[in-house]
């Protein structure tokens, strides 16, 4: 009989123990959409290097939230503390309550709490523009500089994001700064921002930025065929000139002395984008660069994947906060396209022709997805029409451009 | 700048928006100008070391700057002399017979794309990308 209700009792104490006693049905609708996204991720492949360990994440900490919890203290009666560890005294805070005196006995963290720092130190961010750099070809940049301009224009999103969420939806500015920085479509800028100016914000922003990111596809091409005329899309540019091994070595030198004297809160990511790209072009550091662009990006990727998804619990998730967020993001990416592809057109102009104002497109960062995108659109009214280099310049200034316009941000507002 | 901003309340956010168009097409652009500027001057420097080591080729051996390297040196005679090489030749030739098909493509000279006429990585991904679709479409 005692053995049965010791059984009994165990079985009731891993029930309550369970998730099917401890969680809401709000983390079973974030169960729901971590399994849309993991289905988006694996079946149609939006950038699933990033998607599938964010929802993954998400899916983890919404059947297991402590995975997230933060160390704390557990307040132990002393006595009941050293008879439990056979007469051990530790070195323990004592605090007295109601005449009794309990230890402040340290508790651990979940996993993922520990590899969020990171993301919260704003570690993970730069470390992954240390690999980006490795992977850039700043080539198609150098040979046409005017492509500056279209990585400036599309930033304009970001700006204009802000006004709209502090001033309509009622964000404090510093949060509207990092809702803002969505329209740089480029993730790693927006964690770095956020976790600086709204860290509370950085679930919800991280997820509308990779999703967004990886919904390129998807987003831009009907906002560049609404801005562009046939004509204007089957623009075939001239082939660039060759950029010299010299010219590639000093860019990520130049640049990083610019920035990084005149914005120097972009210098974090500025600083390791070109530490990236000096590592690829000088040539002399093949094993770093090989980790750099591999076995340190992956690791990075993986951490800051699975931390950022699983910031997205129930709790903050699914509020009409987050719900305006996302709104504002897909606000922000689509202003970034359509400011981009406008100075594209007004190239195009300019130049009496010679510029595909889709390149423009490709100043919202997105590496290289939005070249590839531009190179697509323009395929379909050319198909001997190869934009996908002279789009690269357009992208990789976006780059540099969405880290100066974080700098700028993180400047003035924090 | 932040204390200004405080002071200037009702319109920061305005202020902001100006103070963000402002600052980052100025850095872009002023990085144009110098990415302009010091590609003109490493480019005038290499022509120029590029026309005294012809200058000072020329003065060592007066017969062969009369002579033009592109008529003495085919490409495929340099690289065809080792056996070596050879079979890389035959594994090129064997390559191209498998994708075009048998008899329906000649490989009439190899010769390694470098300088101006290298594709760069980006157009052979955009090349590579475009190929199968243009085949599907029949445009080529």
């Amino acid at each position: 009989m005692g053995i049965l209700q010791g059984f009994l009792d165990a079985l009731v104490g891993l029930f309550n123990d369970s998730g099917l006693t401890d969680l809401t049905w709000k983390n079973y609708v974030m169960m729901g959409i971590a399994c849309v996204l993991l289905y988006l991720a694996i079946k149609k492949q939006y950038e699933p290097l990033l998607l599938l360990p964010i929802a993954f994440g998400m899916l983890l900490v919404n059947l297991y939230p402590a995975i997230m919890a933060a160390p704390s203290t557990e307040l132990v009666p002393v006595q009941q503390y050293i008879d439990a560890h056979g007469g051990e005294v530790p070195n323990y805070a004592v605090t007295v309550l109601d005449g009794i005196n309990y230890y402040n006995v340290p508790t651990n963290g979940g996993l993922l709490y520990y590899l969020y720092q990171g993301v919260k130190l704003g570690i993970y961010p730069p470390l992954i523009f240390l690999g980006i750099g490795c992977m850039t070809d700043f080539g198609p940049l150098i040979a046409n500089p005017k492509s500056f301009i279209l990585g400036a224009a599309a930033q304009i999103g970001i700006f204009f994001t802000f006004i709209l969420a502090a001033l309509v939806f009622g964000f404090t500015d510093a949060e509207a700064g990092a809702i803002g920085i969505i329209g740089g479509a480029d993730g790693p800028t927006a964690i770095y921002t956020t976790s600086i100016l709204a860290p509370h914000l950085l679930g919800p922003i991280a997820v509308a930025a990779y999703s967004y990111m990886a919904l390129v596809p998807i987003i831009q091409p009907p906002i560049m065929k609404a801005l562009t005329t046939k004509k204007e899309r089957a623009v075939v540019m001239t082939q660039l000139r060759p950029v010299s091994k010299l010219e590639k070595i000093l860019f990520p030198i130049i640049v990083t002395i610019i920035c990084s004297i005149l914005l120097p809160s972009s210098a974090p990511l500025v600083g390791m984008l070109m530490l990236g790209n000096l590592f690829k072009e000088s040539g002399v550091v093949d094993r770093i660069f090989k980790t750099a662009q591999n076995e340190l990006m992956n690791i990075i990727t993986i951490f800051l994947g699975v931390t950022v998804g699983a910031t997205a619990t129930g709790d903050v998730f699914l509020r009409l906060d987050t719900l305006m967020i996302i709104c504002l993001g897909l606000i922000a990416f689509m202003l970034g396209t359509a400011f981009g592809t406008l100075f594209g057109k007004l190239m195009y102009l300019l130049t009496g022709g010679k510029v595909n104002p889709l390149i423009g497109s490709a100043g919202v960062s997105a590496v290289p997805m939005a070249a590839r995108v531009a190179n697509k659109v323009g395929q379909q009214e050319n198909p001997s029409n190869f934009l996908l280099m002279h789009a690269m310049g357009p992208n990789v200034a976006g780059v540099i451009g969405s880290a100066v316009a974080a700098g700028v941000l993180i400047s003035v507002l924090s | 700048m932040t204390t200004y901003l405080a002071a200037a309340e009702p319109n920061m956010s305005v202020v902001i928006l100006i103070t963000g168009f402002v600052v980052v097409f100025a850095v872009l652009i002023l990085l144009i100008g110098i990415i302009w500027a010091y590609s003109k001057i490493v480019s005038t420097a290499q022509s120029f070391a590029q026309k005294r080591k012809e200058k000072k080729l020329a003065k060592n051996n007066p017969v062969s700057a009369d002579v033009p390297v592109e008529d003495t040196a085919p490409v495929v005679t340099a690289v065809a002399d080792s056996s070596a090489d050879l079979q890389t030749i035959a594994v090129i030739a064997a390559a191209v017979e498998a994708y075009y098909g048998e008899g329906k493509a000649r490989v009439v000279g190899i010769r390694p794309a470098t300088g101006s006429s290298a594709r760069s990585q980006w157009a052979t991904a955009g090349l590579m990308e475009s190929i199968p679709k243009m085949r599907s479409e029949g445009l080529l």
